[in-house]
């Protein structure tokens, strides 16, 4: 258990500043846990996006100490006892408040993506036949979760 | 004084709430006939429970064992839920699902394939054959991704970040809207429909250790509760035998299933595979009862018998349980899960990639080199909303309800698997019985201004009060009640207790306050929370006092053992008219004599009735 600092964005696109905490930090804590911590003992209000907690909805994307990373997946052992976290959105999307943004973009962007069309000689009466080696590519882009970390550039 | 004509008022023949796999299955169907769908979620599309699911779908497709059946899969789910579950939807369950997953595929999703090229699939806790169609061990987001697809180019307007408050009804009781709240602003709008889809998830957040993320409130539970509608089974939780233990900051997450059905197993601090020590009866005759028996399962024997770790859930959790209380559990409280030694590295990060990862970073273990920590976490509600099992539609007329937050499909206990073909399969089924009831329709009803001003006045008062009680720590307070209290084994005294602070949490919450403004506020959106997970650990609570016996899910110390006379009985609750919960015991109906049978018969005798139907058919 330690005294932990953290700094983090409070405010909307307009305005804000950066507020300060100091919380308690157990063994095997990831930022979210902290920001949660934070959320219930000093700032109720504040906002952060997050779901599953176990790096697969891609939902708590933000930039911790400049850097574009899932909150959830992010170690507080990864950065010195000392040393001042700083928790911010992702910087490529507008705020919506503290570190939820306004990424409605990627979903204009879905609907243009044309439907999938399977080719019908394909189909068999026990569905469409393909093999593990021609969809292993497939499967390597299917694995996006939509964090949108990649466009934080 | 609130004036409602400013209030937008957005119009859909059908309006579902949740966009999970039961939510958009059922508007990609509803939407599909015709009729104007909408669908309002608490996150945005995507991100909805379904993602994180792991192991796999459940259809008897025998793409890698031919002698599966639907009769075979019904058998399986029976015996799981302890024959408890609702006859005809665990029928319609394994007959439809095969076709569903088959049209998922069609509509994009990237299944693993067999060596022929077919959807591939895998053993899974209390299936006979391999039968959950799967990608690695992230199946759940191929699921949400292929309908969230699927879905926008059929036309499905969604509304993203919306919160559902309550059900608005019509003179005759029936729901002709919802009130709903944009979390971005705090600004309220009024949903009128025809019919409403409930697809709202189960409510596990009440348990402090739990795989369920925030949006698992029971919102479904508490808005059905207060509109009237019956609720059934809710003291039937699973606890699914292997969250993370360690560290204490992830105890919870998910480790799925799957790395028992590729061979895991399961050993406590004395090294020993304890599972072979907690066999049920009813599953003896087709439990391997050797260490050799259950490697050649895995090698592929057809003639050996399943591992005892593939068990169903239930029985698992139970066992662990067991272990960690005699004293041999592991360092951190829970038991030893071992794929290390069953399967190569490289097997391992191709067919379970994210559980791989998950231990590496969030606690720095290697599971290709050492074993995992697990414990009971949890999971999912057998019970919910009570439904028909045709048409999903509620005992409120034009709510239908599907996927987790209805009851009767998986009775006392889930099998792993079950619950996103049952997503496919009834969501399909209230999209399309939503619709044709919406059709029938001639016009919306119309809205109660005074349901509406008292929805949005529950809703603001929270925020406006002085001061009072801090939501986080209330849901604090109720977590480790239901944990402690309304846990895996259940005594009277432990449920008398934990009613009693359920209804002392509940007066605390007529003073709960919400700080700072309406935008963006967790604070506030935890606050609603609570109201529907109060009602929903009343629910339980109350009926787990209730039912005297242990069955599935269900463990009552001080009545162990399955009672016949519970057979005959499904607990339903609803809202008095005094306003107090009312809880009865609601007679089941007389089940199909030729399910019965099915269920009933020995293994070989069903597997040579099936044989001879397919010689008949060629």
């Amino acid at each position: 258990m330690a005294k932990r600092k953290f700094r983090i964005y409070r405010g909307d696109n307009a305005k804000g500043e950066f507020a300060d905490y100091e919380t308690e930090v157990q063994e095997g804590m990831v930022v979210l846990d902290v920001i949660h911590r934070i959320q219930a003992e000093q700032a109720n209000d504040l906002a952060v996006r997050w779901n599953c907690k176990a790096g697969k909805c891609g939902s708590c994307s933000m930039e911790i100490n400049g850097k574009p990373k899932l909150a959830c997946m992010t170690r507080m052992n990864e950065y010195q006892e000392d040393q001042t976290i700083t928790v911010t959105t992702l910087k490529t999307f507008p705020v919506i408040k503290d570190l939820v943004t306004d990424v409605s973009w990627n979903y204009e962007q879905n609907k243009k993506i044309k439907p999938v069309k399977l080719h019908p000689q394909a189909k068999s009466d026990r569905g469409y036949v393909m093999y593990q080696e021609d969809v292993d590519r497939v499967q390597e882009f299917r694995k996006c979760i939509e964090c949108y970390l990649c466009q934080d550039i | 004084m609130l004036d409602i004509s400013e209030i937008k008022t957005i119009e859909h023949d059908v309006l579902i709430v949740g966009a999970g796999g039961a939510g958009l299955s059922a508007a990609i169907e509803a939407s599909s006939r015709g009729v104007s769908t909408g669908i309002v979620m608490k996150s945005m599309l995507g991100k909805a429970h379904t993602v994180m699911a792991e192991g796999g779908m459940a259809a008897a497709l025998g793409n890698v064992d031919a002698r599966d059946h639907w009769k075979i899969h019904f058998r399986d789910t029976m015996r799981g839920g302890k024959f408890l579950n609702v006859w005809r939807m665990a029928e319609l369950h394994a007959t439809i699902a095969p076709e569903r997953v088959k049209l998922l595929e069609e509509w994009g999703a990237v299944f693993d394939r067999t060596k022929k090229g077919l959807i591939n699939q895998r053993n899974f806790g209390g299936h006979r054959y391999p039968r959950l169609a799967h990608v690695g061990d992230r199946t759940g987001l191929e699921m949400i991704r292929t309908l969230q697809d699927h879905g926008i180019h059929q036309g499905i307007e969604t509304y993203m970040e919306c919160t559902a408050l309550d059900l608005l009804t019509d003179e005759n009781g029936a729901a002709c809207g919802i009130v709903c709240m944009w979390r971005e602003t705090g600004n309220f709008v009024i949903f009128r429909a025809k019919s409403i889809v409930f697809a709202t998830g189960g409510g596990g957040r009440a348990w402090e250790v739990t795989s369920n993320s925030w949006e698992y409130t029971g919102d479904g539970y508490g808005m059905a509760y207060e509109a009237g509608a019956d609720l059934m089974d809710l003291e039937f939780n699973q606890f699914h035998p292997t969250g993370m233990v360690w560290p204490l900051s992830v105890r919870g997450i998910l480790v799925t299933e799957s790395v028992r059905g590729e061979g895991g197993i399961l050993l406590n601090n004395e090294g020993t595979r304890f599972m072979f020590n907690y066999v049920p009866d009813r599953f003896r005759a087709e439990t391997a009862d050797t260490k050799e028996e259950a490697a050649r399962w895995l090698a592929g024997d057809p003639d050996a018998r399943r591992p005892p770790e593939l068990l169903t859930r239930d029985v698992v959790a139970r066992a662990i349980n067991e272990e960690v209380k005699a004293g041999r559990g592991s360092p951190h409280g829970g038991a030893f899960l071992n794929i290390a030694t069953q399967r190569s590295a490289e097997d391992i990060k191709r067919k379970l990639p994210s559980m791989y990862h998950q231990f590496k970073v969030l606690a720095e273990l290697d599971i290709t080199k050492e074993p995992m920590e697990v414990g009971p976490t949890c999971h999912y509600f057998m019970g919910g909303i009570k439904v028909d099992a045709d048409t999903t539609m509620s005992s409120v007329p034009g709510l239908f309800a599907c996927g987790e937050c209805a009851a009767g499909m998986h009775g006392a206990n889930r099998l792993g698997g079950n619950s996103l073909s049952d997503l496919l399969v009834f969501g399909y089924l209230s999209g399309k019985n939503a619709a044709v009831y919406a059709q029938n329709m001639s016009s919306y009803a119309e809205v109660d201004p005074d349901q509406v001003t008292n929805i949005i006045r529950n809703t603001t008062s929270i925020l406006n009060r002085e001061s009072g009680a801090n939501p986080y720590n209330l849901h604090a307070e109720l977590e480790s009640n239901m944990q402690a209290n309304v846990g895996i084994i259940r005594t009277k005294s432990e449920l008398e207790s934990g009613i009693a602070q359920i209804e002392a949490l509940k007066k605390e919450y007529e003073t709960v306050k919400a700080k700072g403004a309406s935008q963006f506020n967790p604070g506030w959106h935890e606050a609603l929370a609570l109201r529907n997970l109060l009602i929903t650990s009343e629910a339980v609570a109350r009926a787990a006092l209730l039912r005297e016996e242990s069955r599935g899910a269900h463990t009552r110390a001080d009545f162990p053992g399955e009672q016949k006379e519970w057979l005959q009985y499904n607990i339903v609750i609803n809202k008095g008219n005094n306003g107090k919960m009312a809880l009865k015991k609601v007679e089941r109906f007389n089940p199909d004599p030729e399910l019965v049978r099915i269920a009933e018969s020995s293994i070989e005798d069903l597997e040579k009735e099936i044989v001879d139907e397919r010689k008949g058919d060629v």
